[in-house]
């Protein structure tokens, strides 16, 4: 069975070019969240096997979502989606539990070899 | 309004640079195109001859407005004309085949354009400086240039009676697109980087 995501992040283009690639490698996308808030109440929901979490977000950003989504699974696989310069926001949301990163725009083998890691 | 030395604005001129080459390689890598991209010039403008200098009289055009928080907070405005940013959108391929500029998935795209733009530049200065600086979201603006360039730089110049204008030469697949990229840092973040530039090597 093909793992499920979650794609989370504010700019529904984006969301929809990380789809097209996730769903390309044969994994399933059960939802979209354009903002942390709505991103912990769909991990609530859906119990993905992964969440692509965007960084810098309106109403709740990636680092808070991670660490209340951390809260209600200790074991949730968490990739971030940085921009260009969000060095040490990376760091911070790793800290908080977050597993990989990758970098927007996003190259198709790094977003691959980041959620195989968070997976395995 | 504040003052700007030749050599700090050849400074400013290389930071750009680097950030033009940063976002070049970021954008090729968004679209699948060949983008080239450089500053020609950069000008320290006051907020009327800025207004002047990225408006185009009775046209509509494309603007993506960007806060920056941090160290050197502010905000950025990316400007494109009409048929430069409905170029830009063909360039997606089947993606955004149809797609127009009142379109909710283009606009997105330009956006993230302009984030780009805007996160490539702001690792430029940044690095240069050893600060810090992180981009909001940004906001998309489709509108009479005259209407929205003067709006957003009369509301982000605050005290500072001045922005940064870079003077942008991009190609999308070889095509021009017509823009520029203002920068309007706060009064702190201007005099952080006026005095940076000045002691950082740059004025000797």
């Amino acid at each position: 069975m093909s793992k499920r995501i979650l794609v989370v992040d504010d700019a529904a283009f984006m969301r929809m070019m990380l789809s097209d690639q996730l769903t390309k490698a044969g994994f399933e996308v059960v939802g979209h969240a354009e903002n942390g808030a709505v991103a912990v109440a769909k991990f609530k929901e859906l119990r993905p096997d992964l969440v692509t979490m965007d960084i810098t977000m309106p109403e709740m950003d990636g680092i808070q979502a991670v660490k209340e989504i951390r809260r209600i699974d200790q074991t949730a696989r968490i990739v971030m989606c940085s921009a260009m310069g969000q060095q040490h926001m990376v760091m911070e949301a790793i800290q908080a539990g977050a597993r990989d990163f990758i970098v927007k725009p996003f190259d198709p083998g790094r977003v691959m070899q980041a959620v195989t890691k968070a997976l395995a | 309004m504040q003052s700007v030395s030749l050599v700090q604005l050849d400074v400013m001129n290389e930071i750009g640079n680097m950030g033009a080459g940063h976002a070049a390689t970021a954008l090729s890598l968004l679209m699948g195109r060949k983008v080239d991209m450089a500053v020609p010039e950069t000008k320290f403008l006051n907020i009327e001859a800025g207004c002047r200098e990225l408006s185009r009289e009775g046209e509509v055009g494309v603007g993506i407005e960007v806060g920056l928080c941090g160290t050197i907070d502010g905000l950025t405005l990316l400007t494109v004309d009409e048929a430069s940013a409905l170029h830009l959108l063909e360039a997606f391929g089947e993606m955004l085949a149809g797609s127009g500029l009142d379109d909710a998935m283009a606009q997105s795209a330009l956006m993230e354009i302009g984030n780009i733009v805007t996160g490539s530049f702001l690792t430029a200065v940044t690095n240069f400086l050893g600060e810090t600086s992180s981009a909001l979201p940004p906001r998309f603006i489709h509108d009479y240039f005259d209407a929205f360039v003067c709006n957003v730089v009369v509301a982000g110049c605050g005290n500072v009676d001045g922005l940064l204008v870079f003077k942008t030469e991009l190609r999308v697949d070889e095509r021009c697109i017509a823009s520029d990229l203002a920068f309007l840092p706060s009064p702190q973040a201007f005099a952080l980087i006026v005095n940076k530039i000045l002691y950082s090597g740059g004025m000797s």
